[in-house]
């Protein structure tokens, strides 16, 4: 039939085709909707939070790069190709005998804080530093062989050209020089990365050990404890350890007697004490040593 | 003609929707991530026997016992040639079968220049090899600039020992000085009993004595002494290619011998690592030490497995180990010393620790004469010669009469002689005729006589040598 004769029809179809163009939008749209809503899509290259490394960290790149003057298998006065990345191209090493130290009066407060704030965050017992803080104020003078006077009642200090300050009290056992701390700090964040305390041998106890809990505080006032993984290392020699895969770094702590042998006036003078040896350090899964058997 | 349009019109119209609605692609799938490759696994090759090729005293050797030769080097000025003693015949010639060959060129395959500073001695498979390390004097620069430096003045002042020469002669020794001065470490490979020679260069340099054991197809040392609180690395060089790998290895470790497929290493075992004394002072360091103990292992470098031999005591000297003299025969050799008052020590005797039985067993106690030392233990020479059975110990020392004395030790009858023959045209007073090397057939070789430029040799059966005979077979030069 033909549409024109019935106009009534044509207004019914025109009003339907509209209807069916202004629904069509909301149709689709629905559609659409429901095809993508509750679906899951994994993201290409999803983010994953990156482990923290050796590299990230500022106090182990300076202690790599002052490790890695030490052993070397070449022998070659042009830098091969391939040299380590971080190799520094010249590195002068710190004095460490007393006659060869600056006075470092106006570091004495920074050695007691330094002290006090080991004390304090449990990483060393109150004894050591007490030990290590005993500062001599009744002016004792020790004469070197080169002729100088040298007050030890202030620390004495050298640096490295890495930064590292070394920081050292000496004194006098039966006229002869013994050295009662030692103490290394990086001099840009004050991060204490090496540390030796002398004491007397009061009697068969030794002085307190730091434990596991202590080394964990070191690593935290080292600025590590982001790295994640500090652990006792497994079938370790060392008797308290802990390290770190991520950041190839070892912390260990000892404490042990010796005999300490000096020279004063021709003769040797010996005298058992302990010391407390407490150590931050870069070292890689191969260099960690196992117990052998 | 309307009609036919509205309808297409609005037929276009809901197809271009329908499209839309099918465009919407279907949700994207995340791409499978790759699993990360397998790194390949080298085959890692079976090692052959190990055994040294460095006598430990003087960086390099003095000689190489192959079994049926010794090879040993003649110093001459500014040149050394590489020698070969062969037992059976007693004749000693120069390793070149090159036809007219006058020794005294580049040409010769036994030609080796300079000093002869750290160059070790070994056969490898049918091969002699000379290694050359770059030595500790190395130059680095033309042979002009060395000539301007170096020549010229000691041509117009000439040093000792070179007054008599003609100014070619000069020139001609100190070019050999630099060739061996600016030389890049390698190998020289003599091959069909001196017919002909390459050198192979090492990948890396390698200063004076690094390397001093082989298994057959690579050399192994370590690159620094393990010492003041240095972690060496351990080094392999390929004899075939030159080419050099690391192993890793402990703080302050050293290599101390060699047998079967496995290293001797010592190292401290200590309550924590060890600082750099330049670090933290000597007395910080030498602290620390006290109370460590030394363990001696064996270490397999191509797998890295350890296992203890035995842990002994500190003894306080650089490396811990000063009491320890060599590994032959799977035996420790070792000095006994006990303190005495005043930080004084006496040495009390020389004992063997077996590693087999793991017992110890006095060689000599007391030792009978004080000056008397082993020099070296263990023996240069190729893993399976009788001499590696350690039989007979040479012990040397002096007396204040200006004698430099020798003795022989039999490890199965524990019989110590006193060698009482003496070396012929020597420029001391006395001294004893000493070892070489120990053949196959019971017979020593022996420094019979001191010449201008070294020894002359003979050969001797041991019973008889150590009954005092001078009867030796003595060794001649090689038509």
């Amino acid at each position: 039939m033909s549409l024109w004769k019935h106009p009534r029809w044509m207004a019914g179809l025109c009003t339907m085709a509209v209807l069916a163009c202004a629904a069509a939008p909301a149709v689709f749209l629905t559609a659409v909707d429901a095809a993508m809503l509750g679906r899951r899509a994994a993201v290409k290259d999803a983010y994953v939070a990156p482990t923290p490394s050796g590299e990230d960290y500022y106090i182990l790149r300076q202690l790599t790069a002052r490790q890695q003057q030490e052993s070397s298998i070449t022998y070659s006065q042009v830098p091969e190709a391939g040299e380590p990345q971080g190799a520094l191209k010249m590195y002068i090493g710190a004095q460490n005998s007393l006659e060869s130290m600056m006075n470092g009066y106006q570091y004495r407060d920074t050695v007691d804080a330094t002290f006090q704030q080991l004390t304090e965050k449990g990483v060393i017992a109150p004894e050591w530093a007490s030990w290590a803080s005993a500062w001599d104020t009744g002016s004792a003078l020790y004469y070197s062989y080169n002729g100088y006077s040298y007050d030890l009642s202030v620390p004495y200090y050298a640096t490295d050209s890495l930064g590292f300050v070394t920081l050292k009290r000496f004194a006098l056992e039966q006229g002869a020089l013994y050295t009662v701390f030692s103490l290394t700090m990086d001099s840009r964040t004050g991060v204490v990365t090496q540390l030796w305390v002398s004491a007397p041998q009061g009697g068969e106890q030794s002085p307190a050990v730091p434990d596991e809990t202590s080394l964990r505080s070191f690593a935290e006032l080292a600025g590590l404890e982001n790295l994640g993984d500090w652990a006792v290392p497994e079938n370790t020699p060392y008797a308290h350890a802990l390290y770190s895969a991520n950041g190839a770094a070892l912390i260990t702590a000892t404490v042990s007697p010796y005999q300490y042998s000096g020279w004063a006036d021709g003769t040797t003078v010996t005298s058992d004490r302990w010391f407390l040896s407490l150590s931050l350090q870069p070292c890689t899964a191969e260099e960690l040593p196992t117990l052998v058997s | 003609m309307k009609r036919l349009f509205s309808i297409s019109l609005a037929a276009a119209l809901t197809l271009s929707l329908a499209g839309c609605a099918a465009a919407s692609a279907a949700p994207a799938v995340p791409e499978a991530t790759a699993t990360p490759e397998a790194a390949p696994t080298e085959a890692v090759p079976a090692a052959a026997e190990f055994y040294t090729i460095s006598d430990g005293y003087s960086y390099g050797n003095t000689g190489f016992n192959a079994g049926d030769a010794w090879y040993s080097l003649d110093y001459r000025l500014g040149y050394a040639l590489v020698t070969r003693t062969d037992y059976a015949t007693a004749t000693r010639q120069v390793l070149c079968s090159v036809p007219g060959c006058t020794h005294d060129s580049e040409s010769c395959p036994a030609w080796v220049p300079g000093r002869g500073t750290g160059l070790e001695i070994f056969t490898a498979g049918d091969k002699v090899y000379v290694y050359h390390p770059v030595v500790t004097m190395h130059y680095e620069g033309s042979w002009e600039d060395f000539y301007a430096e170096v020549v010229e003045p000691k041509l117009q002042q000439r040093p000792d020992g070179l007054e008599d020469l003609t100014e070619e002669e000069v020139v001609a020794y100190y070019k050999n000085l630099y060739v061996e001065r600016s030389a890049p470490t390698g190998l020289y490979c003599i091959e069909g009993n001196g017919a002909s020679r390459q050198n192979v260069e090492t990948s890396q340099n390698l200063p004076q004595g690094i390397v001093c054991w082989c298994d057959g197809t690579a050399l192994y040392g370590q690159s620094v002494a393990g010492t003041n609180g240095d972690t060496p690395t351990g080094c392999r060089v390929a004899l075939a290619d030159g080419s050099v790998t690391t192993f890793p290895m402990l703080q302050e470790e050293n290599i101390l011998g060699a047998q079967g497929s496995r290293l001797l290493t010592a190292h401290p075992v200590t309550d924590g690592p060890l600082p750099d004394p330049n670090d933290v002072g000597w007395e910080v360091y030498r602290g620390l030490l006290q109370n460590a103990t030394v363990e001696y292992d064996w270490l397999d470098p191509v797998t890295g497995e350890r296992s203890k031999v035995l842990e002994r005591p500190h003894d306080g000297s650089t490396f811990g180990t000063q009491d320890f003299l060599g590994l032959l025969a799977g035996k420790l050799y070792f000095e006994d010393w006990s303190p005495l008052e005043e930080g004084n020590s006496q040495r009390e005797a020389f004992y063997v620790y077996d590693t087999a039985t793991g017992q110890q067993q006095d060689l000599l106690r007391p030792i009978p004469d004080a000056s008397m030392q082993l020099p070296y233990g263990t023996v240069v020479g190729l893993p399976d010669l009788a001499a590696q059975q350690g039989q007979y110990l040479w012990f040397t020392g002096y007396d204040l009469n200006g004698e430099n004395l020798a003795w022989v030790l039999d490890t199965r009858s524990g019989t110590l002689t006193a060698v009482e023959q003496q070396m012929a045209g020597t420029q001391l007073p006395h001294q004893a005729v000493l070892y070489a090397a120990q053949t196959e057939d019971g017979r020593f070789l022996l420094k019979t006589g001191e010449t201008e430029t070294g020894y002359d040799y003979g050969l001797m059966e041991i019973g008889a040598f150590l009954q005092g005979s001078t009867d030796y077979t003595p060794v001649t030069a090689a038509p």
